[in-house]
């Protein structure tokens, strides 16, 4: 999607949420159609794809319940990622005090790319989702959220809650070990 | 697999997989990358990871907006209405109750004092005596003058709170007509006949 597409992208978001604020409830439904697969393929790439359905639906919830301070400063697709990886460490921690989960450092963090292995029939494919799948839990939101969903490092600062100058960094050393294991 | 040394175009590789550069800026990376072995087995790479997309279920778009809360705006046309709604209903319970609570009262106490009743109770008024002329500042004590005078204003007002079946239907009429034309403020106007009230010794008081 190129700059100006993006920008009309964004320009149709404004204008739904215009819409919704103004008590057009259809609007609503257009906006979770628009971005309601994506939320779910980054739920997916979070390690959490049995509750991917649930951390949608939350995501959406929790985004209408404060659409009124939304400033479209950012897109509203940075927006929702950026509610859906906090609710995803909400989760998580939640997890972890239960004893549920035993994941608590950013390395073998559990990967949806690692799902991916059976689905995956080409052999460079299923290599590339190893490797994804290898990286560290920050560098693989990165690499993700840049490669596959097309975010600018500004924007993927905003959803990390990290700078655009360590998105960068997240970057090039996901990239690197991606060749790193693809050489190997 | 080693890295291009030019930083700007790598940064611009995942744009350039994804076709999100504007035409010109588009051409310009595409040119170094046909010349950059490195840059070329990053961008396959790049599109080999871009394609590896997680499968998903459908998605339950119905669900979702169901469980959305409203509209904001909606909310607050909804939320007045409702508020105004309760508020008018126990206002008109409570005026319906306090009217009823009158009457019964009325009722039992016999009706208040009227003026030009027929049941002779203008007695009950006269602790105002109204001299016979508009003119006159002398003390008028005499029951004559203030029996003229209590006549006189009995003639002029028939608001009566005692029993309407006292009254004939001429005579309501007319309270209905002066109430439709009753501003509901005090009147301010002087009286053509200021009234004087009397002492206990039979004196005027000022």
């Amino acid at each position: 999607m190129s700059e100006a597409e993006q920008e009309d992208d964004a320009a149709l978001d404004r204008a739904l949420i215009e819409r919704w604020r103004s008590g057009d409830e259809r609007a609503a439904t257009t906006l979770v159609e628009r971005h309601a697969a994506a939320l779910a393929r980054f739920a997916i790439r979070l390690g959490m794809r049995e509750e991917a359905d649930e951390l949608v639906q939350d995501t959406f919830i929790r985004a209408f319940g404060a659409l009124e301070s939304f400033r479209s400063e950012s897109s509203l697709r940075t927006w929702l990622f950026t509610i859906e990886r906090r609710l995803v460490i909400d989760r998580r921690r939640a997890s972890a005090r239960r004893g549920k989960d035993v994941e608590v450092g950013d390395e073998h963090a559990a990967s949806g790319y690692d799902a991916l292995d059976a689905l995956v029939a080409d052999e460079t494919s299923r290599r590339m989702a190893k490797a994804i799948g290898g990286l560290t839990r920050m560098q693989r939101e990165v690499f993700s959220l840049r490669v596959q969903e097309g975010r600018s490092y500004k924007e993927i600062a905003e959803v990390l809650d990290t700078s655009e100058g360590a998105a960068r960094v997240h970057y090039h050393n996901a990239m690197r070990a991606v060749k790193e294991f693809l050489d190997d | 697999m080693t890295d291009c040394p030019n930083a700007e175009v790598r940064d611009l590789l995942p744009d350039l997989a994804g076709n999100a550069l504007a035409p010109v800026e588009a051409a310009r990376v595409q040119a170094h990358v046909d010349g950059c072995a490195d840059c070329t087995q990053e961008l396959v790479l790049l599109r080999t990871a871009r394609a590896l997309r997680p499968q998903i279920g459908p998605i339950d778009v119905a669900r979702i907006v169901a469980q959305l809360p409203r509209p904001v705006a909606q909310a607050r046309r909804l939320a007045p209405a409702r508020v105004s709604r309760s508020v008018w209903r126990m206002a008109a319970a409570i005026g319906v109750i306090i009217a009823g609570g009158w009457s019964v009262v009325l009722v039992r106490s016999g009706g208040l004092p009227m003026m030009g009743n027929s049941r002779g109770d203008t007695a009950q008024l006269v602790d105002v005596v109204v001299p016979p002329t508009a003119t006159s500042t002398t003390v008028a004590s005499s029951p004559s003058t203030t029996s003229v005078a209590i006549t006189a204003r009995a003639s002029a007002v028939t608001v009566s709170f005692g029993d309407l079946g006292d009254y004939t239907d001429e005579e309501l009429q007319r309270v209905l007509d002066r109430l439709d034309k009753w501003d509901g403020a005090t009147s301010a106007e002087a009286m053509s006949t200021p009234p004087i009230l009397s002492s206990p010794r039979g004196g005027a008081l000022e």
